[in-house]
């Protein structure tokens, strides 16, 4: 396992979350009316979630040796996903929806990934990860289910945020 | 490496791929497309090459920290948590051949 493609997959997945965070956050107030207040709540907690993230991912940065790019212009552009933007048509929700599934999407796999590399080597590494990628699997599930992209499994989280990855929020 | 490769077009001049598909690259002429410093990212799977050049996740060549354009990345792929498919959002513009 190389450390510094490690902890370069960790700043940029850091960045992921907290540049969603905020995209979310333009989403969200965007989400109005009676089709866009019906997904308000989830894309809330799918956002809350990814601050928790960026929150979850930071100390294990610092823990293995990395930090932070002090410009934040910087550390928004090393993102490993594209930016969350509003569509052009803030009122089509089937466009929000599909801002919203592809940020999710984008974040599993990179999560596998950083799993796979570190699956039996870096067990806290590997703990967090997938703490983090079993949110991301349920947001991406919620997002794609209001698409009617297949029958649903899941229902919106009960209980607190993060029960995966609060943890290590403690 | 500086600057695009003479006969092999940027996705920045005209995006006019036809014809590219029957290209035929060696490792070397695929090697020197790592997209830095204004060269295109290309990436081989199997025989099949593609531009990554304008993909979120190629920036400057470089993708998951891990895998540079320039490369054959079959192997890399089968370990990769996405599959082949990813492969059809982008250009083939070519065919890697030994020598």
């Amino acid at each position: 396992m190389n450390i510094d493609q490690l902890l370069e997959l960790f700043v940029k997945n850091a960045a992921a979350e907290l540049t969603t965070y905020y995209y979310y956050t333009i989403l969200r107030a965007n989400l109005i009316g009676l089709e866009g207040e019906g997904i308000k709540e989830i894309a809330e907690v799918a956002r809350i979630e990814d601050r928790n993230h960026f929150e979850a991912l930071v100390p294990r940065i610092y823990e293995l040796g990395g930090k932070l790019p002090e410009d934040m212009k910087v550390f928004h552009d090393m993102s490993a996903c594209p930016p969350a933007s509003l569509p052009k048509d803030p009122t089509d929700i089937k466009a929000m929806l599909t801002v919203l599934v592809e940020a999710e999407r984008c974040a599993v796999p990179g999560y596998t990934n950083i799993c796979n590399i570190t699956a039996g080597k870096d067990h806290r590494t590997y703990d967090l990860s997938l703490s983090i990628l079993h949110e991301e699997i349920e947001h991406e599930s919620w997002f794609s289910e209001f698409l009617g992209e297949g029958p649903s499994g899941h229902f919106m989280r009960r209980g607190e945020t993060s029960p995966f990855v609060s943890n290590f929020l403690r | 490496m500086s600057g695009p490769i003479s006969g092999i077009p940027t996705p920045f001049d005209g995006d006019d791929w036809s014809g590219m598909q029957d290209k035929l690259f060696t490792k070397e002429e695929l090697f020197r497309c790592d997209g830095k410093d204004g060269a295109p990212a290309f990436v081989a799977f199997g025989e099949r090459i593609y531009d990554v050049s304008q993909s979120f996740h190629w920036k400057n060549g470089r993708h998951q920290a891990m895998h540079s354009a320039g490369e054959e990345l079959t192997h890399s792929l089968d370990q990769a948590p996405h599959g082949e498919d990813l492969l059809e959002r982008v250009p083939m513009v070519g065919t890697l051949v030994s020598g």
